[in-house]
């Protein structure tokens, strides 16, 4: 069995794990599961959006060849320390335990930490910032792409006014939680399912029909990043973004 | 083939909750069988239209050795799972919410009096009805070749629309509940039925838009403005799918390989666009499924795309 099919077993495995249990047991079952998922397999998984990501920089920093180089060596040591802190984040996810203070549980937040950090010692602050404000314009992108969506199923099923649809926009949008839409896929119509949102964010805002009908709806809880584009495997992306682009070779370094 | 192998399993990990829980009669045919049932799963699930092609050829591949295990009998339960994804009784919990929420959508454009909300209820029930009568018409035909592998390779493909209309919406166009809405709305009603529903496509179709450019943001990595952009050409340039269902995703995909080059070339840079266009390419083969199952735009809102004109296309929404 290849490594991710490996890493799909076990999650599937904790998934199906039991009732819960006390929290030391939880804790114990957790530093097991931590234990088994090394550090190269999340490393593995981290890889392809790596790549992809900085594909990304290079371009919005227009870096030179031998800073790119510089920063591939600086990113392997930062993936080396963070792989280890995703594992905990991963199997919490699984088990339903994990908290923002845990790390992110978004495989796309861990690596832009990482080129962020890599990043870190080499660059001019005005860069640096200019990179931390785009990742965080994507992110609020991303967001919003999800609570609508996520409003839209809540549409579907609840038949909401316009004024509605705007407050739950809002409410969700303002107490977001990043482990609602790890996969958008899976808040696409087609899975009548909703992520596991507290009812104090939604229930505010509705009828007393509407609430009924949201209390008997199924909860899904996310416990993996999507790793494909619509279906086509993330790692064929990562390969054309290794692909070194030609206008680079002749690009001189920048002076510091 | 072990590539192809790579992409089922990646796709298993997000969604193949449904494929995992197929159940086979295993007594006689053995683990090959179960393998060909899956394939034939994989290519009829939703979430994976666009992966026809391969999958044809996978089972292209199989079916012969699953021919030479001999006679097989396929479990009757299979039918369910292939129509209702093994629950039926989800199945009729959604048709039920979905008409409650119809009506309940049609009491907020005005006061519905109690008649009028009947006959609506009416007109749906009797949707639902036709919905199972067409579900049992081809349980029985099931029941009569469910031994002939052959046969039942070519039966998967005739549940296709089924399948769908399963996971869809059947009150929508052409539905005696929506014929019947037509009919028993006053015209002020109509008319206000027409803004709210209009208002909630819009809604709607910006969520499966900024989904999708999101989507193509994990592999193509665009800057905000370029996401922002994007976002606009196709909300501007674009219509809704006559029906919104599970393959809202592959209309918007649709619509933008449609958007005349210029426009996306101004956008994308150059390693983008050829990313974009790998993607494109592996829905080529989807308009034909998406025309014969009435899924694309209405003619009518594809010309008004871009124009902004809310008269005209409330107008559409009134009619439809």
């Amino acid at each position: 069995m290849n490594r991710p099919a490996g890493l799909a077993c076990l999650i599937l495995c904790l998934a199906l794990a039991g009732p819960p249990m006390p929290l030391c047991a939880q804790d114990e079952k957790a530093d097991q599961a931590v234990e088994k998922l090394s550090g190269r397999e999340i490393q593995q998984q981290l890889r392809p959006l790596l790549a992809i990501e900085r594909r990304f920089l290079r371009k919005l920093l227009d870096l030179t060849p031998e800073e790119e180089a510089e920063l591939l060596k600086q990113e392997e040591q930062h993936l080396q320390d963070v792989s280890q802190k995703h594992a905990v984040a991963f199997v919490k996810l699984q088990q339903g335990t994990w908290r923002p203070e845990d790390g992110p549980a978004d495989a796309r937040q861990i690596v832009q930490k990482v080129l962020a950090a890599a990043l870190a010692s080499r660059l001019p602050e005005d860069q640096l910032t200019s990179y931390r404000e785009e990742i965080s314009r994507r992110a609020a992108g991303r967001r919003n792409a999800a609570a609508r969506s996520i409003v839209v199923t809540l549409d579907e099923n609840l038949v909401l006014t316009a004024a509605q649809r705007e407050q739950l926009m809002e409410s969700l949008t303002t107490n977001w939680n990043e482990a609602w839409a790890l996969s958008l896929q899976m808040i696409q119509p087609g899975n009548e399912q909703f992520p596991e949102i507290p009812n104090d964010l939604i229930v505010p805002f509705l009828t007393d029909a509407q609430r009924k009908v949201w209390s008997s709806v199924p909860k899904i809880r996310m416990v993996n990043t999507e790793l494909h584009v619509l279906g086509l495997p993330l790692q064929d992306f990562a390969n054309e973004a290794e692909a070194v682009m030609p206008e680079r070779d002749a690009k001189p370094a920048r002076a510091k | 083939m072990n590539h192809r192998r790579k992409i089922h399993d990646a796709r298993l990990d997000d969604d193949g909750v449904a494929r995992e829980e197929f159940r086979w009669n295993r007594s006689a045919s053995g683990r090959r069988l179960i393998r060909v049932g899956c394939l034939a799963l994989f290519i009829l699930s939703g979430a994976v239209a666009a992966e026809e092609q391969d999958g044809d050829d996978l089972v292209e591949e199989a079916l012969p050795q699953a021919r030479e295990v001999g006679q097989v009998v396929i479990d009757e339960q299979n039918f369910d799972q292939w129509v209702y994804r093994g629950d039926a009784e989800a199945t009729r919990r959604r048709f039920e919410a979905l008409l409650r929420s119809r009506v309940d959508a049609a009491a907020q454009a005005g006061n519905l009096t109690e008649g009028q909300k009947e006959k609506l209820e009416l007109a749906g029930r009797g949707d639902m009805r036709r919905f199972h009568e067409r579900v049992e018409v081809l349980r029985l035909r099931f029941k009569s070749i469910r031994h002939d592998i052959n046969a039942v390779q070519a039966f998967l493909q005739e549940i296709q629309p089924l399948q769908l209309a399963a996971n869809g919406d059947p009150f929508g166009q052409g539905s005696l509940y929506a014929r019947t809405l037509r009919r028993t709305l006053t015209a002020d009603q109509a008319a206000e039925y027409a803004r709210l529903d209009l208002e909630r496509r819009r809604f709607r179709y910006q969520a499966r838009i900024e989904s999708v450019v999101a989507m193509l943001d994990n592999g193509l990595a665009f800057r905000d403005e370029q996401r922002q952009t994007i976002v606009t050409l196709l909300l501007e340039n674009t219509s809704p799918p006559r029906q919104f269902g599970q393959y809202d995703q592959y209309v918007v995909l649709y619509q933008l390989q449609r958007i005349p080059d210029g426009k996306l070339e101004k956008i994308l840079d150059p390693d983008q666009r050829q990313l974009l266009q790998r993607v494109m390419d592996r829905f080529q083969g989807i308009e034909p499924f998406l025309q014969q199952n009435g899924l694309l735009p209405d003619p009518a809102d594809e010309e008004q795309a871009g124009t902004g004109d809310p008269r005209a296309a409330a107008e559409n929404a009134r009619k439809r």
